[in-house]
Protein backbone atom coordinates (compact mmCIF):
# COMPACT_ATOMS: atom_id res chain seq x y z
CA UNK A 1 0.00 0.00 0.00
CA UNK A 2 1.63 3.25 -1.39
CA UNK A 3 2.40 6.54 -0.06
CA UNK A 4 0.52 9.09 -2.11
CA UNK A 5 0.45 12.54 -0.14
CA UNK A 6 2.00 14.25 2.72
CA UNK A 7 1.46 16.97 5.09
CA UNK A 8 3.15 19.49 6.46
CA UNK A 9 1.67 21.20 10.14
CA UNK A 10 2.20 25.18 9.85
CA UNK A 11 1.21 27.32 13.27
CA UNK A 12 1.21 29.87 10.79
CA UNK A 13 0.55 28.29 7.43
CA UNK A 14 1.19 31.82 5.25
CA UNK A 15 4.68 32.03 6.43
CA UNK A 16 5.19 28.29 5.00
CA UNK A 17 3.35 28.53 1.99
CA UNK A 18 5.94 31.16 1.32
CA UNK A 19 8.97 29.29 1.99
CA UNK A 20 8.11 26.64 0.36
CA UNK A 21 6.84 28.21 -3.09
CA UNK A 22 9.57 30.33 -2.84
CA UNK A 23 12.20 27.54 -2.28
CA UNK A 24 10.54 24.87 -3.82
CA UNK A 25 8.10 26.74 -6.44
CA UNK A 26 5.56 24.95 -4.84
CA UNK A 27 2.01 26.05 -6.12
CA UNK A 28 -0.47 26.18 -3.41
CA UNK A 29 -4.50 26.38 -3.46
CA UNK A 30 -7.04 26.27 -0.45
CA UNK A 31 -8.89 23.06 -0.08
CA UNK A 32 -12.55 24.17 0.22
CA UNK A 33 -12.62 27.25 3.19
CA UNK A 34 -10.78 25.00 5.92
CA UNK A 35 -7.12 25.13 7.23
CA UNK A 36 -5.27 23.51 4.51
CA UNK A 37 -3.57 24.10 1.25
CA UNK A 38 -3.33 21.38 -1.26
CA UNK A 39 0.39 21.81 -2.64
CA UNK A 40 0.84 20.71 -6.22
CA UNK A 41 5.01 19.88 -6.33
CA UNK A 42 5.20 19.34 -9.73
CA UNK A 43 3.46 17.38 -12.82
CA UNK A 44 2.89 13.83 -14.15
CA UNK A 45 4.70 11.66 -15.81
CA UNK A 46 7.27 13.67 -13.44
CA UNK A 47 7.59 10.93 -10.76
CA UNK A 48 6.29 12.13 -7.47
CA UNK A 49 3.54 13.30 -4.77
CA UNK A 50 1.89 16.40 -3.86
CA UNK A 51 0.60 16.89 -0.59
CA UNK A 52 -0.45 20.23 1.45
CA UNK A 53 -0.24 22.22 4.40
CA UNK A 54 -2.21 22.23 7.26
CA UNK A 55 -3.24 24.32 10.31
CA UNK A 56 -2.66 22.98 13.46
CA UNK A 57 -5.69 24.63 14.43
CA UNK A 58 -7.59 22.46 11.59
CA UNK A 59 -5.95 19.05 13.13
CA UNK A 60 -3.05 19.42 15.52
CA UNK A 61 -0.47 16.78 13.78
CA UNK A 62 3.33 16.20 13.11
CA UNK A 63 4.46 15.81 9.58
CA UNK A 64 3.21 12.91 7.74
CA UNK A 65 3.26 10.62 5.07
CA UNK A 66 -0.43 9.30 4.04
CA UNK A 67 -0.42 5.82 3.04
CA UNK A 68 -3.18 4.87 0.29
CA UNK A 69 -5.86 1.75 1.63
CA UNK A 70 -8.61 -0.31 0.10
CA UNK A 71 -10.20 -0.83 3.73
CA UNK A 72 -9.68 1.32 6.58
CA UNK A 73 -11.49 -0.47 8.79
CA UNK A 74 -9.45 -3.66 8.35
CA UNK A 75 -6.13 -1.65 8.85
CA UNK A 76 -7.14 0.01 12.02
CA UNK A 77 -7.90 -2.93 13.33
CA UNK A 78 -4.66 -4.71 12.25
CA UNK A 79 -2.70 -2.03 13.66
CA UNK A 80 -4.56 -1.87 16.76
CA UNK A 81 -4.19 -5.87 16.78
CA UNK A 82 0.08 -5.24 16.36
CA UNK A 83 0.45 -2.17 19.35
CA UNK A 84 -0.33 0.41 17.03
CA UNK A 85 -2.36 3.49 18.11
CA UNK A 86 -4.97 5.46 16.62
CA UNK A 87 -4.29 9.01 17.07
CA UNK A 88 -7.37 10.34 14.90
CA UNK A 89 -10.08 8.08 14.63
CA UNK A 90 -11.42 7.33 10.81
CA UNK A 91 -13.47 10.49 9.52
CA UNK A 92 -15.32 11.60 6.44
CA UNK A 93 -13.85 14.57 4.51
CA UNK A 94 -16.37 15.08 1.46
CA UNK A 95 -14.39 14.47 -1.86
CA UNK A 96 -11.52 12.91 -0.65
CA UNK A 97 -12.62 9.83 1.55
CA UNK A 98 -12.31 8.25 4.95
CA UNK A 99 -9.10 9.70 6.84
CA UNK A 100 -7.33 8.20 9.85
CA UNK A 101 -3.74 8.37 11.42
CA UNK A 102 -1.74 6.40 13.49
CA UNK A 103 1.65 5.66 15.77
CA UNK A 104 3.32 2.93 14.94
CA UNK A 105 5.19 1.25 17.72
CA UNK A 106 8.30 3.65 17.41
CA UNK A 107 5.92 6.97 17.96
CA UNK A 108 5.94 7.70 14.74
CA UNK A 109 3.11 9.31 12.59
CA UNK A 110 1.38 8.23 9.64
CA UNK A 111 -2.11 8.73 7.87
CA UNK A 112 -4.10 6.83 6.11
CA UNK A 113 -6.68 7.20 3.13
CA UNK A 114 -9.55 5.09 1.94
CA UNK A 115 -10.93 7.05 -1.05
CA UNK A 116 -14.61 6.36 -1.12
CA UNK A 117 -16.07 4.53 -3.61
CA UNK A 118 -19.54 6.23 -3.50
CA UNK A 119 -17.52 9.53 -4.76
CA UNK A 120 -16.20 7.83 -7.61
CA UNK A 121 -18.80 5.64 -8.51
CA UNK A 122 -21.05 9.35 -8.79
CA UNK A 123 -18.50 10.99 -10.35
CA UNK A 124 -18.39 7.41 -13.15
CA UNK A 125 -22.08 7.92 -13.17
CA UNK A 126 -22.10 11.66 -13.42
CA UNK A 127 -19.35 11.36 -16.21
CA UNK A 128 -21.07 8.70 -18.24
CA UNK A 129 -24.49 10.92 -18.07
CA UNK A 130 -22.79 13.69 -19.29
CA UNK A 131 -22.07 12.14 -22.79
CA UNK A 132 -25.49 11.55 -23.75
CA UNK B 1 8.85 22.47 -9.31
CA UNK B 2 10.68 20.30 -7.28
CA UNK B 3 8.96 17.16 -6.40
CA UNK B 4 8.42 14.94 -3.01
CA UNK B 5 9.96 11.44 -4.26
CA UNK B 6 10.57 9.17 -0.47
CA UNK B 7 9.70 8.99 2.44
CA UNK B 8 11.44 8.10 5.95
CA UNK B 9 11.19 7.06 9.12
CA UNK B 10 13.23 6.09 11.81
CA UNK B 11 12.97 3.10 14.13
CA UNK B 12 14.85 1.88 17.49
CA UNK B 13 13.86 -1.69 16.47
CA UNK B 14 14.20 -2.62 12.95
CA UNK B 15 13.10 -6.31 12.90
CA UNK B 16 10.08 -5.36 14.83
CA UNK B 17 9.05 -2.41 12.52
CA UNK B 18 9.71 -4.41 9.61
CA UNK B 19 7.26 -6.94 10.87
CA UNK B 20 4.16 -4.23 11.69
CA UNK B 21 4.64 -2.70 8.20
CA UNK B 22 4.83 -5.89 6.48
CA UNK B 23 2.08 -7.42 7.83
CA UNK B 24 -0.47 -4.60 7.77
CA UNK B 25 0.66 -2.60 4.64
CA UNK B 26 2.46 -5.62 2.70
CA UNK B 27 5.61 -3.41 2.61
CA UNK B 28 9.16 -5.06 1.28
CA UNK B 29 12.54 -3.77 3.18
CA UNK B 30 15.88 -4.71 1.88
CA UNK B 31 18.85 -3.27 3.66
CA UNK B 32 20.80 -0.81 2.07
CA UNK B 33 24.85 -1.05 2.56
CA UNK B 34 24.75 -2.59 6.20
CA UNK B 35 24.18 0.77 6.93
CA UNK B 36 21.10 0.35 9.11
CA UNK B 37 19.31 1.57 6.13
CA UNK B 38 16.87 0.01 4.10
CA UNK B 39 14.62 0.65 1.27
CA UNK B 40 10.95 0.36 1.75
CA UNK B 41 9.03 -1.16 -1.52
CA UNK B 42 5.51 0.10 -0.65
CA UNK B 43 4.02 -1.24 -4.14
CA UNK B 44 3.64 -2.07 -7.70
CA UNK B 45 6.05 0.25 -9.73
CA UNK B 46 3.45 1.36 -12.35
CA UNK B 47 0.78 2.74 -9.16
CA UNK B 48 0.98 6.29 -8.14
CA UNK B 49 2.67 6.40 -4.81
CA UNK B 50 6.21 6.82 -3.57
CA UNK B 51 8.17 4.21 -1.91
CA UNK B 52 10.46 4.71 1.46
CA UNK B 53 13.44 4.25 4.07
CA UNK B 54 13.80 2.90 7.38
CA UNK B 55 16.55 4.43 9.88
CA UNK B 56 18.18 3.18 12.41
CA UNK B 57 17.35 5.98 14.92
CA UNK B 58 20.49 8.22 15.33
CA UNK B 59 19.30 10.94 17.03
CA UNK B 60 16.77 11.38 19.84
CA UNK B 61 14.13 13.52 18.08
CA UNK B 62 14.28 11.74 15.14
CA UNK B 63 10.79 12.02 13.39
CA UNK B 64 9.53 10.55 10.07
CA UNK B 65 10.17 13.32 7.16
CA UNK B 66 9.77 13.80 3.50
CA UNK B 67 12.30 13.78 0.65
CA UNK B 68 12.16 16.59 -1.54
CA UNK B 69 14.06 15.98 -5.29
CA UNK B 70 16.44 18.83 -6.39
CA UNK B 71 18.61 20.34 -9.19
CA UNK B 72 21.37 21.49 -7.18
CA UNK B 73 21.71 21.38 -3.90
CA UNK B 74 23.80 23.85 -2.88
CA UNK B 75 21.47 26.82 -4.65
CA UNK B 76 18.47 24.65 -2.48
CA UNK B 77 20.33 25.32 0.49
CA UNK B 78 20.94 28.90 -0.23
CA UNK B 79 17.83 29.52 -0.53
CA UNK B 80 16.59 27.63 2.60
CA UNK B 81 18.36 29.84 4.80
CA UNK B 82 17.28 32.97 2.91
CA UNK B 83 14.07 32.40 3.68
CA UNK B 84 14.72 31.53 7.29
CA UNK B 85 15.12 27.55 7.67
CA UNK B 86 18.41 26.03 9.01
CA UNK B 87 20.18 23.14 7.63
CA UNK B 88 20.36 20.18 10.09
CA UNK B 89 22.33 17.91 8.48
CA UNK B 90 25.00 19.39 6.19
CA UNK B 91 25.17 18.07 2.52
CA UNK B 92 26.53 14.45 2.61
CA UNK B 93 27.78 12.84 -0.27
CA UNK B 94 25.80 9.70 -1.27
CA UNK B 95 28.60 7.50 -3.54
CA UNK B 96 27.06 7.12 -7.26
CA UNK B 97 24.02 8.21 -6.02
CA UNK B 98 23.73 11.69 -5.32
CA UNK B 99 23.91 14.63 -2.30
CA UNK B 100 21.51 14.72 0.45
CA UNK B 101 20.73 16.87 3.55
CA UNK B 102 18.14 17.96 5.56
CA UNK B 103 17.12 21.06 6.63
CA UNK B 104 14.46 22.92 9.51
CA UNK B 105 11.16 24.74 8.22
CA UNK B 106 10.86 28.40 9.70
CA UNK B 107 8.77 26.02 11.82
CA UNK B 108 10.79 23.95 12.81
CA UNK B 109 9.83 20.73 10.77
CA UNK B 110 12.51 18.69 9.21
CA UNK B 111 12.82 18.11 5.85
CA UNK B 112 15.51 16.08 3.54
CA UNK B 113 16.75 17.42 -0.05
CA UNK B 114 18.37 15.19 -2.51
CA UNK B 115 20.32 15.88 -5.83
CA UNK B 116 20.19 12.63 -7.52
CA UNK B 117 23.55 12.15 -9.43
CA UNK B 118 26.04 9.04 -10.41
CA UNK B 119 28.71 11.64 -10.44
CA UNK B 120 28.78 12.15 -6.68
CA UNK B 121 31.68 10.79 -4.94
Amino acid sequence: MKVIHFEIPARDPERLKHFYSTVFNWKFSQWKDVGFWVALTGQPPEFGIDGGIIDVKELDIPLNSIIEVKDIDEVIHKITAKGGTITVPKFFEQGVGYLAYFRDLDNNVFGLRQVNPLICKKSEAYEQSSEF
Amino acid sequence: MNRVVNFDFPTDHPERAKEFFTDIFGWKFKEWLNEDYWLVETGDKIKRGINGSMIKRRLPEQKPTIMIQVENIDITLKKVVDEGGLVVFPKRTIPKVGYMAYFNDPEGNTVCIMQFTTDAI
